[in-house]
């Protein structure tokens, strides 16, 4: 890396930084803060959800994983984008005309404040290790970029380039700046990719040449969308799709973008046009990911393989444009962080420090709890990024893991029965949360062998014999297909949550708070000159409505359907998407 | 420039171009709004 491209990383960061400082003018009261003042429009939301849901580890990680085991993993964001869709029809439109600024806060609408708190704690503490997790990929893969010494001093100078700039302006400027803000970077970012995919394709002389190579090995799943083998294969595909849904409906840095809509009906657009920009977007780190598969095979570290790109082939195409693109990479970065330390300072303030104090706060003084909590989230993300270092990889993925099923659960309760079972209460939804938790946990445990023989076989030395053999049959049986359980364990949560919510709920007594509220929120009442009903009212709209519906159908038929191995598993799982995206633009624009 | 590059960037293009605009547009509009409510506010208040 020249100095002519530290020149122009810091210059942008300075940039940031100014632009960043400046909205803090727009700050009066603490909705401006946690919600934007609820003024954004559509394709400011669609630019800020976009660039809160992309950061580094989609182009390093992903890119990474396509390098890897091939272009089914574009399914992580394809999927995503449905899911996008699911909610902007049937669950965003509710909380955002609850007017709430966080889904805990439903939780106490719905359930309890007890359930809330806890909720709230659960997701802030989630999130700072996520943005821990997020920093340490993207701190890992500056080094390698820029070609620096990789110690400990270079690691903790890229930390502080990722995290300073977005921590200052999201503790000062809250919602308005992270909004702002993403829609400039999503820019530059966008920048940023459009320069690596054609100097990747030139490469491997074009993309078709480079898939013809793929087509030419036998048995090579690198081009298939939906393979029947691998570890991202069809079941994989299922798996995401179900996570999605979850991240699209429960979580706090997507919604909270969303509930700083002008109304339910400008949150829905924002998140359909999101879901549809993201699917061309994500080839731009699939293509460059089988690009270096071809140039590069063999990298025993499939996150190397982006970087390595990028640093072998953009510095000879002109000086200053591995400056440029860093730049795009930063600005992807930045923006998922700023989101997620909005996010959990709204968690921490809102849900948690608000309920625990009895008296009433003012404007004020939630304000500067707002911006002392974003600088403890940033401190704690800090801490998080640098442990990880000494941990390496492997604490990554075992937090993803028991991320993906712990959060299934919460989804459960909040968005399956939350919304759509009158009779759920809060003995139940606390009961569903925390053992669909720990079964998941359990199981995932029981099935992978590194997590069975570092942590369960120790145990079962102390258990009774017989059950102890029990456990250690299921293992050794689950053992050779270790990989497709794995993918299977966010299903086993999910089913213990759906079981055990309402079981709980109807051994013990009615839900005793008025859910009239929620009930009106289905309704289409009129909000900044705009109705917009859950149910749709219009042919038009019942039409639009069974669009989504039948193309997640065709989506799943497709997708289940490559386990016989059908030839055409990939063009109906596509098209039911397509059907999707068609659906969910004529929904929100109609009626 | 193959085919699929082609179209890929295409769309890329397309997107930054109405992304650069659009919501330039839309800030302008909210900043108007609400430097007339602010306004309204005031004018209220004497």
């Amino acid at each position: 890396m020249t100095p002519i491209d530290y020149a122009i990383v810091v210059g942008f960061l300075a940039i940031m930084a100014v632009i960043g400082l400046a909205i803090s003018r727009l700050i009066k009261d603490s909705d401006d803060i946690f919600v934007a003042g609820r003024e954004l429009t559509p394709f400011i939301l669609c630019a800020t959800i976009t660039s809160t849901n992309l950061s580094m580890y989609h182009f390093i990680g992903l890119g990474g994983i396509a390098y890897q085991s091939g272009a089914s993993i574009i399914w992580a964001n394809w999927t995503g984008g449905m899911a996008l869709v699911l909610s902007a029809c049937f669950v965003v439109p509710v909380f955002r005309r609850l007017k709430i600024r966080s889904v805990p806060e439903f939780l106490e609408i719905r359930y309890s404040k007890n359930l809330r708190t806890l909720a709230g704690a659960f997701w802030g503490c989630r999130l700072c290790v996520y943005l821990g997790i997020l920093l340490y990929i993207a701190s890992t893969a500056a080094i390698v970029i820029t070609g620096c010494q990789d110690n400990l001093t270079n690691y903790v100078r890229w930390l502080l380039a990722f995290s300073v700039v977005s921590i200052l302006y999201s503790a000062i400027g809250g919602a308005w700046a992270v909004a702002i803000m993403d829609s400039v970077q999503f820019c530059v970012m966008l920048a940023g990719a459009l320069v690596v995919l054609p100097i990747a394709a030139h490469a491997v002389g074009g993309m078709p040449k480079a898939f013809e190579f793929f087509h030419s090995l036998p048995g090579d799943t690198h081009t298939q969308l939906v393979p029947v083998t691998g570890e991202f294969n069809w079941i994989y595909i299922s798996m995401v799709m179900l996570l999605s849904i979850k991240w699209a409906t429960v979580d706090q840095a997507i919604l909270q973008r969303a509930f700083g809509a002008r109304s339910p009906r400008v949150a829905a657009k924002g998140m359909v046009l999101s879901a549809i920009i993201t699917t061309p977007i994500a080839l731009f780190w699939i293509l460059p990911g089988l690009a270096a598969a071809r140039l590069h095979p063999g990298f025993a570290r499939p996150d190397y393989a982006m970087p390595w790109l990028l640093a072998t082939l953009l510095p000879p195409v002109g000086r200053g444009i591995l400056g440029f693109v860093l730049c795009g990479l930063i600005a992807a970065q930045i923006s998922a962080v700023t989101a997620d330390v909005n996010s959990v300072a709204t968690l921490f303030t809102s849900d948690v420090y608000r309920s625990l104090r009895k008296k009433e706060l003012s404007q004020k003084h939630i304000v500067r709890v707002v911006r002392i909590s974003s600088v403890a989230c940033g401190v704690l993300m800090l801490y998080v990024a640098y442990m990880l270092r000494g941990f390496g990889d492997g604490a990554v993925r075992a937090n993803y893991a028991v991320v993906g099923i712990l959060d299934m659960p919460l989804f459960v309760v909040t968005v399956i029965y939350g919304l759509w079972w009158k009779r759920a209460n809060w003995q139940g939804a606390t009961a569903g949360f925390l053992l669909g938790g720990i079964v998941g946990i359990l199981t995932h445990f029981l099935v992978v062998d590194k997590y069975f023989v570092s942590y369960v076989q120790p145990l079962l030395n102390h258990l009774p014999g017989g059950f102890a053999a029990t456990i250690k049959n299921f293992h050794e049986l689950v053992r050779p297909h270790e990989v497709q359980v794995r993918n299977v364990v966010p299903f086993i949560s999910t089913a213990t949550a759906l079981i055990v919510t309402p079981v709980v709920s109807l051994l013990t007594r009615k839900p005793q708070n008025d859910a009239a509220g929620l009930a009106q929120a289905f309704d289409g009442g009129a909000e900044a000159g705009d109705t917009y009903w859950v149910m749709p009212q219009s042919g038009i709209g019942k039409f639009a409505v069974s669009a989504v519906i039948i193309g997640v159908a065709i989506f799943a038929i497709g997708v289940i359907s490559a386990n016989w191995a059908f030839a055409g598993a990939t063009t109906l799982a596509v098209a039911g998407m397509i059907a999707v995206f068609f659906g969910g633009m004529v929904r929100v624009y109609s009626e | 420039m193959d085919w699929i590059t082609a179209l890929v960037e295409g769309i890329g293009v397309v997107i930054f171009c109405v992304w650069v605009v659009v919501p330039v547009r839309e800030f302008a509009s909210i900043r108007r709004r609400l430097r007339e409510e602010n306004a309204k506010g005031k004018h209220d208040a004497h």
